[in-house]
């Protein structure tokens, strides 16, 4: 209970206590002296008693008490004298010291009440003080000027679990949260030193060993000079709000994460749409497509992607797109067809597709394909026109391109029976002087039958018809020939493979001579006919013998030619040319295909090759191989189409 | 010398039938009886060689070559005096036929006097 008194001020408190103290006794002196020598008891008793009374019990038990003093010292007791002399007057000894008791008794009374009733008011306002410090949910202390605290509230105990006595001092130091100590005697070293107001947050021991937060704010009592004369403070428990507080920040730092977490998955997702973006322009770009989108009311674009200006010559860039721009890019020639299939899509509210050409300003050409779909809107009306526009000229030019290749390649092909029959020249110069010869002779022998005295007409008519045979063979000879070197589209016709094998043999038979090689041929009769160009099969099979009679020619030993026809499986005829030549050269069977791959000294190199290509054409394989005893062996075969009539 | 009664026959040779009867016919118009063959093995088997005066034979044949003919004939110590006619023919060939002992050889076509003329003087000796 100590502490919560409000020292007055020193000085005249001591002036007064200790005035009143030598005033009052002198009085009392002064007064005992008037009434005589021997000082008397009986008084100061019932005086006790009256103040006892009063301060235990009060104002109106002490003037009871009083009264009852009265009465009992006027009864019980003598006065000493009877009579006393007061300026001049006979005044009642009784009356006079009763009167002076019933005085004295009463200014005791009252000091004695007064006194109780400070003492009792100061009780109450210290109850007072305790109620209010205990209602209060803050936890309340006081302390000196010094900084040592002298007072803390109940709710200190209640909440640390220490009693006060064991707080009071600096020693409440110890219920802080072990990091919040020095900061806050710093703190408070520099608020009782005046230099700052006392304001501060730490953490209190609650009991249970938790810590709470705890917001204390202090204010110094200054007395009349202004001096600090005593603290008192109030803590209040900010743990919640301190709870709050941290529950907010981690609120604010999660919804920042989350803001930033946001905001990179927006720019991952803003990328990866870029970047299917530019997947589909370079798709687009690649397969020359562009995409558009066209407005039926307005007759305008409403989307074109970059390929699609690009099909028009248009930079993406810098160009509009506007529908009239691009019009004007459009063939001429190919402006009517455009316009047209435009309207009939739009009448119809069909598919929209048409080719056209579009020149560029650089004068090149580009073949577009355009297609589109009509869009309605919900109530069903035709909206607008989404499609592609395709970049064709590639797709054109190789056609073309093809067109050319197979020209080139009859051309070749040509090019390939002229020089091979170039090769021929010789053995056909051989082949027809022969009948030529003969028909000189004839011719010359019908004019000696027709120079004699006695012409002979009879001999010189026969003579004349040898001639007209002879003619004719060579002229046979000539037309055999002439088909091979007639240059033409390749035909396609139904081709019995034997009739061109034999065909072939008796063109050569004049190189066979030559070289004295034996021809063996091996035909499955009956074998059914093959679609191909008779020509082309033919130059296969003269080139093949050619290169087999090649072989052999200027070498020892038997010299065969083999030629056998026969059906593969189902679907395939069969050929082979064999001879007993110098064999194909090791490991390059298959190189001896190739270009201009020749071993002659004047060969083209081109004879196989264009072979296998004719081969191939009709469907076939060409290929070669070395004989087991001598020489090589070329084999090919032919489908037999067997879906078309003979 | 003794003269054997020879029958002056010539012999053709050559295995093209147009060439045979051209020939044939040239020396009938002239006279001279001449017979074909179309081989020289039908030649060599006819065994008429020995009663040949003169032999006109082609070069490239099916078979034994007119060349060849020529060396067998030789060896059978069969002198016939020949005169080849050929549509292939080269120095080499020429040279090679000559000094075997051809009279002449000559190209096709040919003059059919010149060749009247060899086979005439194949015939004197």
């Amino acid at each position: 209970m100590t502490g919560w008194k409000v020292p007055p001020p020193i000085l005249r408190q001591v002036v007064w206590r200790y005035g009143l103290a030598v005033g009052s006794v002198g009085v009392a002196l002064a007064v005992a002296l008037l009434f005589g020598r021997g000082f008397d008891v009986r008084g100061a008793l019932f005086l006790t008693a009256v103040a006892l009374t009063a301060w235990f019990g009060g104002m109106i038990p002490g003037l009871t008490a009083l009264l009852l003093s009265l009465l009992s010292l006027g009864y019980f007791f003598q006065p000493l004298v009877p009579y006393i002399e007061l300026a001049g007057i006979h005044v009642p000894y009784r009356v006079v010291s009763l009167a002076f008791f019933a005085s004295l008794a009463l200014i005791v009374c009252w000091l004695s009440a007064s006194r109780r009733r400070a003492e009792e008011g100061l009780r109450e306002s210290e109850q007072r003080w305790r109620n209010l410090t205990e209602a209060l949910p803050q936890l309340v202390w006081g302390a000196g000027p010094d900084g040592g605290c002298d007072y803390f509230s109940k709710q200190w105990t209640n909440y640390t679990g220490v009693a006060e006595s064991d707080l009071l001092g600096w020693r409440w130091m110890d219920a802080l949260h072990p990091d919040d100590r020095e900061p806050t005697r710093q703190f408070w070293i520099e608020s009782i030193a005046g230099r700052q107001l006392y304001d501060v947050e730490y953490r209190i021991r609650r009991s249970d060993g938790t810590y709470g937060w705890f917001k204390t704010r202090g204010t110094p009592i200054r007395d009349s000079e202004g001096r600090i004369v005593k603290w008192f403070g109030t803590c209040t428990d900010i743990t919640d709000r301190k709870r709050a507080e941290q529950a907010l920040k981690d609120q604010e730092l999660e919804l920042r994460q989350a803001r930033d977490l946001l905001e990179i998955k927006v720019m991952e997702r803003t990328k990866e749409l870029q970047r299917n973006e530019a997947y589909l322009e370079e798709a687009q770009r690649l397969s020359h497509t562009g995409s558009w989108a066209w407005n039926v009311a307005r007759r305008e674009n409403v989307h074109w992607s970059q390929e699609h200006y690009r099909l028009f010559g248009l930079d993406p860039e810098t160009d509009s797109a506007s529908f009239e721009t691009a019009f004007q890019r459009i063939h001429p020639e190919d402006r009517a067809t455009f316009n047209v299939a435009v309207e009939r899509a739009i009448r119809e509210r069909s598919d929209f597709e048409v080719d056209f050409r579009t020149v560029l300003p650089d004068g090149s050409t580009k073949y577009v394909h355009s297609v589109g779909h009509p869009v309605f809107s919900a109530s069903g009306e035709l909206v607008e026109f989404v499609g592609t526009g395709m970049d064709v000229t590639q797709r054109r030019q190789a056609e073309k391109e093809r067109e050319r290749l197979r020209q080139i390649q009859a051309d070749l092909a040509h090019m390939n029976r002229a020089t091979t029959m170039g090769e021929l020249t010789v053995s056909l110069a051989h082949e027809i002087n022969q009948p030529i010869a003969a028909a000189i002779t004839d011719a010359n022998t019908c004019l000696r039958w027709l120079k004699r005295d006695q012409p002979d007409l009879e001999e010189a008519r026969e003579a004349a018809s040898r001639v007209v045979k002879d003619a004719t063979r060579a002229a046979e000879i000539v037309s055999r020939v002439r088909l091979l070197f007639k240059k033409g589209t390749p035909q396609r016709e139904r081709v019995d493979v034997n009739d061109v094998i034999q065909e072939m043999i008796v063109l050569l038979q004049n190189e066979t001579l030559r070289y004295s090689i034996s021809v063996k041929i091996e035909l499955t009769p009956d074998l059914p006919r093959i679609m191909g160009d008779r020509v082309q099969l033919q130059q296969v099979l003269l080139n093949l013998m050619i290169n087999s009679i090649d072989a052999m020619r200027d070498g020892k030993g038997a010299r065969e030619l083999t030629i056998q026809s026969e059906r593969a499986d189902d679907d395939h005829l069969q050929m082979s040319v064999s001879d007993t030549g110098v064999g194909l050269p090791p490991e390059q069977a298959d190189q001896i295909f190739n270009a201009f791959y020749t071993t002659k000294p004047h060969g083209t190199g081109m004879g196989l090759r264009i072979s296998r290509s004719i081969v191939e054409s009709h469907g076939g394989r060409l290929w070669a191989s070395n004989n087991s005893a001598r020489g090589a062996s070329f084999h090919f075969t032919l489908p037999i189409n067997t879906d078309a009539h003979e | 010398m003794i003269t054997k009664e020879k029958t002056k026959l010539v012999a053709i040779v050559d295995d093209d039938d147009l060439m045979r009867s051209a020939l044939h016919g040239l020396l009938k118009s002239v006279g001279l009886p001449a017979q074909t063959f179309a081989s020289s093995e039908e030649f060599l088997n006819s065994g008429r060689q020995h009663q040949t005066a003169c032999l006109i034979a082609d070069i490239r044949m099916p078979g034994m070559s007119g060349l060849e003919l020529q060396a067998k004939l030789n060896a059978d110590h069969c002198r016939i005096p020949t005169i080849f006619i050929t549509a292939h023919g080269d120095e080499k060939m020429r040279m090679q036929a000559l000094r075997a002992g051809a009279v002449e050889f000559m190209a096709k076509p040919f003059d059919d006097e010149a060749l009247l003329e060899s086979v005439r003087a194949a015939l004197m000796s």
